[in-house]
């Protein structure tokens, strides 16, 4: 037989191989693309079916703004829902200081010696440890050692009120203290109609600085506050043993002048018990002072008039919106960064797998063709 | 057929692909493609009607920039015979009714012929898989150059060489078989 001369004759050749379809097949095929390909004949995958093929159908940019537009919703649901939970967080009336006793003292539990009192404990002696309804922060191994430590206090309130009402204001402060047993070390009240400033130094027994401050903090807008405190129980036991020393110091001289048999040792003796209890005073002095300053708080309070404060809560102003809306936004900026990364990894693990099973897919294909017969 | 398909055309948004006539005029390629390749009647019907199943549901994916219907259709087709393929890798035997290029009817020819086409389906059984598929995609499916390139995913420049090679192999196989 003779070979094949030319491609021409190759090709026209091959061209005449293509295999064509039975005409039963092409008929069924007609029939299932008339009908637009429907799904499988189990009846109860066909709605499934169906509503695939109407997911698919649709253009695919259609579901990312689906997607964001739901993503939006649920945001916008979130950051109103957080923000009218919240309320406004300027201008707050009560914020008691004894509720937050671990701010006041980092070096005391709640309901530690010379700490701030959560609650109400007038019968507990000051700068012991207060009876306490709140449990205590502190359960470790220094917990049993919270009632003998020693703490100063000191807060400073910056309240907003009417010009009007400032005078009025001032009275109430008075009032307090003195409901509180506290001292009114230093106050002035100034102002005229157009805005003025009333300014207290007050000393309030720390057992009772929680109630006391909740009760100042509630008769004017609260601007700032700002509490501090200090650990001074070291100090306290230096101070302790040093006076223990200084009187042993003094017992021994007494024994030492009694004994003395001649003058001169008696002079000696007497100068230097007059030493030793000048000492012993100075000691006692400073102990004392400390014993004070852990027994009483100072708190400095001003109060200021501003013709912009609201009298009443009812009154809104444009700062005040600005303020609410600078609080949405903040809120809604955390919700989308807190969503977004709580979306962001499981979507990023599920965009890696897909991107890998179609490489792994791809790849298999390739190797398919090349392993066929 | 074609006034459901024309029907669901004209209610689609302007650019879906025209489905009806993309049906119409590839649909017999679809399936020599796919018995070129897979030498099996059964399975190439079932990749046939896979493909068309699979562009239809896809057909509102298609991006007219990226080429041309026909090569977006062979795309499809192929990844199916090709997944046809792994799975027959994962079995021992081949299932299904063998095509023999050979004996398929050609509307007349002369004993000569007959033993050409003898000749060249023995020698396209002799060529590697993936020659044969590029043959099936030439003369069986009648892509062009450029559509070929474009499923195989090179230069039009490109699948001609690789085509001219094919052929020329093709050739020495015939004289080889003589």
């Amino acid at each position: 037989m003779e070979p094949i001369r030319d491609e021409r004759e190759l090709v026209a050749t091959l061209e005449s191989l293509r295999p064509g379809p039975r005409d039963e097949f092409i008929a069924e095929l007609d029939e299932r693309a008339g009908a637009g390909f429907p799904p499988a004949s189990r009846p109860r995958l066909a709605s499934v079916q169906r509503l695939r093929q109407h997911l698919v159908a649709r253009p695919r940019r259609r579901l990312p703004a689906i997607a964001a537009g739901a993503a939006v919703s649920a945001i916008a649901v979130a950051t109103a829902v957080i923000a009218v939970s919240e309320g406004p967080q300027s201008r707050s009336r009560t914020s008691p200081i004894g509720t937050a006793p671990e701010r006041l003292a980092p070096t005391t539990p709640a309901g530690g010696a010379g700490g701030v009192a959560p609650s109400p404990s007038r019968a507990a002696p000051a700068g012991t440890a207060a009876p306490s309804a709140a449990p205590a922060s502190g359960s470790g191994p220094y917990a049993a050692q919270a009632e003998r430590r020693k703490v100063e206090h000191s807060t400073s309130i910056v309240l907003e009120a009417p010009p009007s009402e400032l005078r009025a204001d001032a009275a109430r402060v008075f009032d307090a203290v003195r409901e509180y047993d506290g001292i009114v070390l230093h106050s002035s009240v100034s102002g005229g109609p157009e805005g003025g400033n009333a300014s207290f130094d007050l000393l309030l027994p720390t057992a009772r600085l929680g109630d006391a401050v909740a009760t100042l903090s509630e008769i004017a807008d609260v601007v700032s506050r700002q509490d501090s405190s200090q650990d001074v129980t070291a100090r306290s036991i230096g101070l302790s043993e040093r006076l223990a020393d200084a009187r042993a110091r003094v017992a021994g001289l007494l024994h030492q002048l009694a004994d003395a048999e001649t003058e001169a040792q008696r002079s000696a003796a007497e100068a230097e018990l007059h030493i030793a209890r000048r000492r012993l005073a100075a000691i006692r002095s400073r102990l004392s002072a400390l014993e004070r300053r852990v027994h009483l708080s100072s708190v400095s309070l001003r109060i200021e008039g501003d013709s912009g404060a609201a009298g009443s809560e009812s009154s809104w102003g444009i700062g005040d919106a600005l303020r609410a809306a600078g609080h949405v936004l903040a809120v809604a900026a955390g919700v989308t960064l807190v969503a977004l990364a709580g979306v962001a990894l499981p979507a990023l693990i599920i965009l890696l797998l897909w991107l890998g099973r179609r490489a792994l897919v791809r790849r298999s294909r390739k190797r398919a063709l090349d392993s066929a017969h | 057929m074609s006034e459901t398909l024309a029907a669901s055309a004209e209610e689609a948004p302007a650019g879906y692909l025209d489905f009806d006539e993309l049906y119409r005029s590839s649909r017999n390629d679809v399936y020599a493609y796919a018995a070129g390749l897979l030498r099996d009647r059964a399975a190439a019907e079932d990749i046939t009607a896979t493909a068309f199943e699979r562009a239809y549901r896809k057909r509102s994916r298609f991006d007219a920039r990226r080429g041309s219907a026909r090569a977006w259709l062979f795309g499809i087709a192929r990844n199916a015979a090709l997944d046809e393929l792994r799975r027959r890798g994962r079995l021992a035997e081949l299932i299904g009714e063998p095509v023999d290029l050979a004996t398929s009817p050609a509307s007349s020819q002369s004993g000569e012929q007959a033993e050409r086409r003898i000749l060249v389906a023995a020698a396209l059984e002799r060529l590697e898989p993936r020659e044969r598929e590029l043959l099936a995609l030439k003369f069986f499916a009648c892509l062009s150059n450029a559509e070929i390139a474009s499923l195989l995913g090179t230069t039009e420049s490109n699948a001609g060489t690789m085509l001219h090679r094919t052929i020329a192999k093709l050739r020495e196989a015939c004289h080889g078989a003589d």
